[in-house]
C-alpha cells in the first residue's frame, strides 16, 4: 500500500483555512463577552448622536407635517440658530456660567480640602467638617433648587431677612427675580451645589503628598505659601487640570439647575445653550432647529473631550 | 495580503456590531398601520392618558371607569396618569410615532400641534356613527367645520381678594374698575405689610401672560384676535392693558420678583398674606383653605376698564378630551367619551373638580360645595370664558413664551409698549409660520 502525499498547495490551503477557524474560535468570545456593553454604547450613544446629527440637517423632524416630504436642508438650521440674537446670547451666558462655576468649584474645594488636611484642626472636627461640607453633593438637583427658591425667591425670604439684620438693604430684592443679581444667584446655587466634588477629589490628593517632601521644603526654609506652590501644587496639577475640564463640560451642559431656578429669565439674562435647545424643542416645538443647538453643545464639549484625554494621557506616562 | 487580513480579524467585531445594530433598531421600532373597528361592542382595550385622576379626589376617574367597564364588559379602559406637563410632553411625541393613547386629555394649548399632525380623530364622523347630537356641548374645537376636541370641564380664573388686607387698607368694597383696583392695590401695599396684586411671568412656565396680563384685556372685551382667529396682539386694546399693569408693576404694587415667580406660587403666597389679589383657578379654593383656614378671603369678577358696559370675558382653562387619529378602537373611544359627556358624570366630574361642565345639560349639585364656588358659578354664567393662546393657535406655548420675553422687557424699562406689541406680533409671525409652513 503507498500512501500519496496531497499536492503542496492544497496543505496550504487547508493550514490556512483550519488557522482562520482557530483564530476566530478563538477571538469569537472576546466580541461576545464584548457584545452587552457594544449594544449600551450604539443604543444609548451612536443611535441617539446620529439621530440628533441627522435632525439637524433635515427640513422638521419629530413632529408629522402632513403633505410635506421630509428632505436634506444642509446647513439651513444651523444657519437658523446662529442668526438668531438669542442663541448667540446663550452662548455668552454658557461661558461665563460655566467659567465663573469652574473657577469658584476649584477655589471652594480647594480651600476647603486645605482645611480638611489641615493640622490645625482636630480630628474630630475634621470628621463633622467633612460630613457638614459634603452635604449639597448629596442633594439631588431637584431639591438643592427647591430649597434655594425658597431661601431666595421670596422677596421677604430668610436670606434677605438674614442679609437685612445685618444692615444691607435687602428688603424685597427677587435675587432671581432681577436681571442684575440673576446670574450671579444662579452660579451661586451650582457653585454650592458642585464643589464638594473637587474638595473631596483635591482632599485625596493632598493626602497623597508625601509628608517627608513637605518636611524637607520647610527645613530648607520654605514658608506656608512656598510649600504650597512648590509641593503641594505640582502634585494636583493633574487632578486639578482634568476635574476643570470635566467641570467645564458638565457645566456647559448643565440645564436643570438654571431651567429650575429662572427659566432662562428674567429678560433671557440667564438663557444658556441648554435652556436654550429645551425651549426651542419643548415650546416651538422646532426640533430641527433645537438639535443644531444641541449639536454645537456636543462640538463644544467634544473639543473639551479631547482636551480632557490628552491630560489624562499626559499624566499617565 | 494585510487587507484581507485585516478583514479577517475584524469581521467577528462587525458581526457583533451588526447584530447589536439589528437588535436596538428591532426594539426601537414599532407603530405601523392599523385598522379602525367599526363594531362598538367588539372587545377592546383603550387606553386613556390624562392628568385628572393625580389632580381629583383619590379614587374619582377610577370609579367613573369602574362604572363605564360595568356598563360596557366588553371595553376595558387603561388609565394613564402623568402629571399634566409629562401628559402633554408624553402625547406630543406620542402623536408623531403614532403611539397615541386611544383617548387622551388635552389643554386647548396643544390643539393646533396635535392636528397639524394630523393625530386627532374627526369626531364629527364619530358622533355621526353614534347617532350623538353635539347641541348640548360647549366650546368645541373645530376645523374645516368638524369636531376635534371637547372640553369635559372648565375652570375659571376670577380675582382672590384678601379681606382682611383690603379692609386694613382702608378699603370696604371689592375694586370692580381698574381705577379703583389700581387704587386698592396701592393702599394695600403703603399701608400693610402685603402687596397689591400678583404676577407670575416665570419663563419656565410662561402662561402667566394669559393668566395675569391677558386677562385684563379679555374682561374689558379686549383681543389679541383677528375675527378669523389670527393674531393682531398690536392694538389699543391690549395696549391699554399693557399700560394698566405696568403702572401696578411701576408703583411697586406688585408683589416683587414677578420676572421669576411661577404659577404655583400665588397660591401660597395669597394664602400667607403676602399679597391681597390675585388671579388664580378657582381650583385652587381648596388649596388656600387647608393652607390658611383662617384667611378671610373672597373671589370677585377681574376689574374692568373705567366705563366699560359690555359683557364681561374671563380667563378660563379646560380638562378637555380627544381621540386618536391611529386608534384601532375609535368607536369605542367615542363611547367612553359619550359616558364622560353625559350629564350625570360630567357633573361629577366637574363638582370633584372645582369646575364647570362642558355639557350644558349637566346639572351640577353645588348645595354642599364650597360657597366661593358657588359665587363662581354665578360669574361664570355671566361671563364670556375664553383663553385666546388656548383657542387652537399654533405653538401656543412659544407664543406665551415670545410675549412674555417682550413683557419682561416692557416692565423692566427696556422698551415701550408700542415696541413690546410689535416686537411680540413679528416674533408670533415668525414662529407661526415656522409652524405652519
Amino acid at each position: 500500500m503507498t500512501l500519496t502525499a496531497p499536492p503542496p498547495t492544497a496543505v496550504l490551503t487547508t493550514s490556512a483555512t483550519a488557522k482562520r477557524r482557530h483564530g476566530l474560535r478563538r477571538t469569537l468570545p472576546s466580541y461576545l463577552f464584548l457584545t452587552p456593553a457594544l449594544a449600551l454604547m450604539v443604543g444609548l450613544m451612536f443611535i441617539p448622536i446620529g439621530t440628533v446629527l441627522y435632525y439637524s440637517v433635515i427640513n422638521y423632524a419629530i413632529v408629522n407635517r402632513p403633505g410635506r416630504p421630509q428632505h436634506f436642508v444642509g446647513l439651513a438650521n444651523y444657519r437658523q440658530v446662529f442668526s438668531d440674537p438669542n442663541f448667540v446670547a446663550s452662548i455668552w451666558h454658557t461661558v461665563v456660567f460655566s467659567v465663573v462655576s469652574v473657577a469658584l468649584h476649584l477655589l471652594l474645594g480647594l480651600g476647603f480640602a486645605l482645611l480638611l488636611n489641615s493640622d490645625a484642626v482636630g480630628r474630630a472636627t475634621k470628621g463633622v467638617f467633612r460630613t457638614l461640607i459634603i452635604l449639597p453633593w448629596l442633594f439631588t438637583i431637584t431639591i438643592v433648587v427647591a430649597l434655594w427658591r425658597y431661601l431666595l425667591l421670596d422677596p421677604r425670604g430668610v436670606v434677605n431677612y438674614l442679609l437685612h439684620m445685618f444692615g444691607l438693604p435687602t428688603e424685597g430684592l427677587a435675587w432671581l427675580g432681577q436681571t442684575n443679581t440673576a446670574m450671579a444667584t444662579v452660579i451661586f446655587v451650582n457653585v454650592w451645589a458642585g464643589y464638594p466634588f473637587f474638595m473631596i477629589s483635591l482632599l485625596a490628593g493632598l493626602q497623597g503628598v508625601s509628608g517627608e517632601l513637605k518636611e524637607a521644603a520647610r527645613i530648607d526654609g520654605a514658608n506656608h505659601r512656598q510649600q504650597f506652590w512648590h509641593v503641594t501644587r505640582p502634585h494636583l496639577r493633574t487632578i486639578i487640570v482634568s476635574m476643570s475640564i470635566l467641570d467645564l463640560i458638565w457645566n456647559l451642559q448643565n440645564f436643570s439647575t438654571i431651567f429650575l431656578l429662572t427659566g432662562g429669565g428674567p429678560v433671557n439674562s440667564t438663557n444658556v445653550l441648554a435652556n436654550y435647545t429645551y425651549t426651542t424643542a419643548y415650546f416651538n416645538q422646532d426640533y430641527t432647529a433645537a438639535s443644531a443647538s444641541a449639536v454645537v453643545i456636543l462640538a463644544i464639549s467634544l473639543v473639551l473631550a479631547v482636551f480632557y484625554a490628552r491630560s489624562r494621557r499626559a499624566a499617565n506616562r | 495580503m494585510a487587507i484581507r487580513r485585516w478583514i479577517q480579524q475584524r469581521t467577528p467585531l462587525a458581526i457583533a456590531l451588526a447584530a447589536v445594530t439589528v437588535v436596538a433598531t428591532a426594539c426601537g421600532g414599532g407603530g405601523g398601520g392599523s385598522t379602525k373597528q367599526a363594531d362598538t361592542n367588539a372587545k377592546a382595550t383603550l387606553q386613556f392618558s390624562q392628568w385628572w385622576a393625580a389632580e381629583l379626589p383619590k379614587g374619582t376617574m377610577e370609579g367613573i371607569v369602574s362604572q363605564f367597564e360595568k356598563d360596557n364588559p366588553n371595553i376595558t379602559i387603561k388609565l394613564v396618569t402623568n402629571p399634566y406637563q409629562s401628559t402633554h410632553d408624553a402625547t406630543i411625541a406620542q402623536s408623531a410615532t403614532h403611539n397615541m393613547s386611544d383617548i387622551v386629555a388635552m389643554d386647548g394649548t396643544w390643539y393646533s400641534d396635535l392636528q397639524n399632525q394630523g393625530a386627532l380623530a374627526n369626531m364629527s364622523d364619530l358622533m355621526k356613527a353614534a347617532n350623538f347630537s353635539d347641541s348640548s356641548l360647549s366650546g368645541e374645537l373645530k376645523t374645516d367645520g368638524s369636531v376635534y376636541m371637547i372640553p369635559a370641564v372648565n375652570f375659571v380664573y376670577p380675582m382672590f381678594v384678601n379681606l382682611d388686607v383690603l379692609h386694613k387698607a382702608g378699603i370696604t368694597a371689592i375694586p370692580k374698575t381698574q381705577t379703583e383696583f389700581k387704587t386698592a392695590a396701592e393702599a394695600i401695599s403703603k399701608k400693610t405689610s402685603a402687596k397689591g396684586f400678583t404676577l407670575a411671568l416665570s419663563p419656565q412656565t410662561p402662561n402667566g401672560v394669559a393668566n395675569d396680563v391677558m386677562a385684563w384685556v379679555w374682561a374689558s372685551g379686549g383681543t389679541m384676535l383677528t375675527k378669523d382667529g389670527k393674531t393682531n396682539i398690536n392694538n389699543p386694546d391690549v395696549a391699554q392693558g399693557l399700560e394698566f399693569v405696568n403702572s401696578l408693576y411701576k408703583s411697586g404694587a406688585v408683589l416683587p420678583g414677578a420676572l421669576n415667580a411661577q404659577e404655583t406660587q400665588k397660591p401660597n403666597s395669597f394664602a400667607q398674606g403676602q399679597v391681597g389679589t390675585m388671579f388664580d383657578s378657582l381650583a385652587h379654593v381648596d388649596t388656600i383653605r387647608k393652607a390658611n383656614p383662617k384667611l378671610n378671603f373672597d373671589i370677585a369678577p377681574v376689574p374692568v376698564k373705567d366705563g366699560y358696559t359690555g359683557q364681561e370675558g374671563i380667563n378660563a382653562a379646560a380638562w378637555a378630551l380627544g381621540i386618536s387619529k391611529d386608534s384601532k378602537h375609535q368607536a369605542q373611544a367615542w363611547k367612553f367619551v359619550q359616558y364622560l359627556m353625559s350629564p350625570t358624570v360630567d357633573a361629577e366630574l366637574a363638582n370633584k373638580a372645582n369646575g364647570f361642565a362642558g355639557n350644558k345639560a349637566a346639572k351640577q349639585d353645588l348645595s354642599k360645595s364650597d360657597p366661593l364656588i358657588r359665587k363662581a358659578a354665578t360669574i361664570y354664567a355671566q361671563s364670556k370664558p375664553l383663553n385666546e393662546f388656548a383657542s387652537g393657535l399654533p405653538v401656543s406655548v412659544q407664543l406665551e413664551s415670545d410675549f412674555d420675553s417682550q413683557l419682561q422687557k416692557y416692565f423692566t424699562g427696556r422698551q415701550d409698549v408700542n415696541a413690546t406689541l410689535k416686537n411680540t406680533q413679528s416674533t408670533w409671525d415668525q414662529h407661526i409660520k415656522a409652524a405652519t409652513k
